[in-house]
């Protein structure tokens, strides 16, 4: 170690704030040069002085003073603890009046929205009185090729023949529904008639749901759920004989034309058996175990293939074949009898405030579905707002 | 920490005076010295070491029980030292500084540098007014050090936490700050 080194280190030296070893070292250079010897005596010497450097006391009435400043700031922070405490209790005041009217809000639009529903629905069912149907287009067909990957020269074939059955071959597959409310005086009568009607038209009565919803006097008044099935060429037939003998009050007529889907399903079998076909040929000259299980695996997979498509295009069949008409009746009094007679003011506002509470009920259980539902959003945005809003309190109490 | 220093600042924390008062009675001088050494000037070192102390009452609700409240205490005093001396703008004049003499000219202070020359002896016996003077002439940052370490005893991680800067930036500047203090007294000795 040279003297600069040392002159460098003689500070931590002294504080002994240096490894052995280099104190070690810098104690066999301070021993034999002088030079450094008086350096280290001069710093020694100074520090000593500056550690028994005299300490002023503090001025009379330092402390006095201090305490009168103290309980200055006491109370001025008393004072502001206050305020905070008043600012918070005018944040909760404002809050709560700031989340009432969300609230109020809230239900508010939920009521109006539910009523929107309805109207929407009611708006959407008037103009099947008028109901256009929808006229079906003449598909092109498409070529169908392509929907397996060639395995042959044969397969290509097989597809481009079937491409080329034309559109007059073709069956259109269109399913027809309806679904009819109406309303009729005498249930049984009508209930009867449309039976008869039902078999005369070759079709069948598939579920038939009656009830007995409210009684009058001695008369049941009835609601019947029916389901009927007719051939589709008598479909309109059954439509107007129901419109003839009841009041119908909402109709609604769908045509669904499948037939590209239907024929696009039916290549697709087609092409599948070909395939299963093949695969067959090749299972018989397969040799190895390997082999048989690898084509059996395959020809299974399209075995299920092909009874699925084969499942969705009976489907169809039927449903194109035969229609589907949901009829809702109603049984009715006669127009002179329904009117209902003046109920007591006392009953009147029962019956709403028993509705009000209902009402209150259901918003109040679908707010709390909302507000749970909510919750994977709604609490980590609590949560942020939370923080965010206690840094700001810091920095601003800063 | 001991458990009544412990007991103590749980009080003051609530705005107990007495208790905050019998927290810092072993303080009160040190930092009053420290402020009257940095600042130079009695009023001075009591407004600014009361202020201090106002600071402390005021924030000790927010001191962190785990670290030491002596150093938290003493960061406070010197920061709220430093902050004064910035506001009234009355740094000491450095001897690295160049001297503003007016209409633009400036001059390097000079300073000789006798330290090698063995002609020159010089009694190494300096006394406390020496001393005293010697570091009233120091950079800020080199007497903030030297009253912390050789002054008040601090040791080199107090300081370093005090100041808020790393152990190798304490020992260097103190090295630098304790031979700037022994040059500039040498020149007094001089002169």
């Amino acid at each position: 170690m040279n003297c600069n080194e040392v002159m460098d280190k003689l500070s931590l030296y002294i504080d002994r704030e240096l490894s052995d070893d280099e104190i070690h070292l810098m104690e066999e250079h301070i021993k034999d040069c002088e030079n450094c010897q008086k350096e280290l005596e001069e710093y020694n010497n100074l520090i000593s002085i500056l550690q028994n450097l005299p300490e002023e006391e503090p001025p009379e009435g330092y402390c006095q003073r201090l305490h009168n400043k103290l309980k200055e700031a006491n109370a001025s922070q008393s004072k502001n603890l206050k305020i905070n405490k008043f600012n918070r209790f005018k944040w909760m005041k404002y809050g709560s009046i700031a989340a009432a009217l969300v609230l109020v809000f809230l239900v508010y639009g939920l009521n109006n929205l539910g009523l929107r529903t309805k109207n929407e629905a009611y708006d959407m069912a008037q103009p099947s009185e008028s109901m256009i149907f929808p006229e079906v287009a003449p598909e092109v067909m498409e070529s169908y090729d392509d929907v397996m990957s060639g395995e042959g020269g044969q397969s290509f074939a097989a597809s481009d023949a079937r491409a080329k059955i034309s559109l007059d071959q073709r069956e259109m597959k269109i399913i027809k529904s309806g679904s009819i409310y109406a309303q009729t005086e005498d249930y049984h009568k009508f209930f009867d008639d449309l039976s008869l009607k039902i078999t005369s038209l070759g079709g069948l009565l598939e579920s038939n749901n009656t009830e007995v919803y409210q009684r009058y006097n001695d008369k049941k008044l009835m609601y019947g759920n029916l389901k009927i099935r007719v051939p589709q060429e008598n479909f309109y037939e059954m439509i107007g004989f129901i419109e003839s003998s009841a009041e119908v009050r909402r109709k609604n007529i769908n045509e669904i034309d499948m037939t590209k889907e239907y024929y696009e399903k039916d290549n697709k079998v087609k092409n599948l058996e070909i395939q299963e076909q093949h695969l067959r040929e090749l299972f018989e000259k397969a040799t190895t175990v390997e082999e048989m299980l690898l084509i059996e695996n395959e020809l299974r997979r399209i075995r299920t293939e092909i009874d699925g498509l084969n499942m969705s295009l009976k489907d169809i069949d039927d449903r194109a074949s035969m229609s589907t008409i949901n009829l809702e009746i109603e049984e009715v009094m006669p127009v002179s009898l329904t009117l209902k007679s003046q109920r007591s003011v006392l009953e009147r506002s029962k019956e709403g405030f028993i509705n009000t509470i209902n009402s209150i009920v259901r918003t109040s259980e679908d707010l709390l579905v909302k507000i749970v539902s909510s919750s994977p959003i709604l609490v980590p945005v609590i949560i942020i707002a939370v923080v965010v809003f206690l840094k700001i309190k810091k920095y601003i109490n800063r | 920490m001991d458990n009544n220093e412990r007991w103590l600042i749980e009080e003051s924390k609530k705005g107990n005076i007495d208790a905050f008062e019998e927290l810092i009675k072993d303080y009160k001088k040190s930092a009053y010295n420290i402020a009257l050494r940095m600042l130079r000037n009695v009023e001075d070192a009591e407004d600014v070491s009361q202020e201090a102390w106002i600071k402390i009452f005021k924030s000790i609700r927010n001191f962190n029980m785990e670290s030491s409240f002596k150093v938290w205490m003493y960061r406070i005093v010197v920061n709220t030292c430093i902050d004064f001396k910035r506001k009234k703008n009355i740094n000491a004049v450095s001897i690295d500084e160049t001297l503003d003499l007016g209409s633009g000219s400036e001059i390097q202070r000079e300073i000789a540098d006798d330290s090698n020359n063995p002609d020159i002896l010089i009694d190494r016996n300096y006394d406390t007014q020496m001393v005293n003077d010697a570091i009233n002439k120091l950079e800020d940052s080199f007497k903030t050090i030297i009253i912390l370490r050789d002054i008040q005893g601090f040791t080199y991680k107090e300081i370093s936490e005090i100041l808020s800067c790393n152990l190798g930036t304490v020992k260097s500047r103190l090295s630098r700050a304790r031979k700037n203090l022994k040059e500039v007294l040498e020149n007094e000795m001089r002169s």
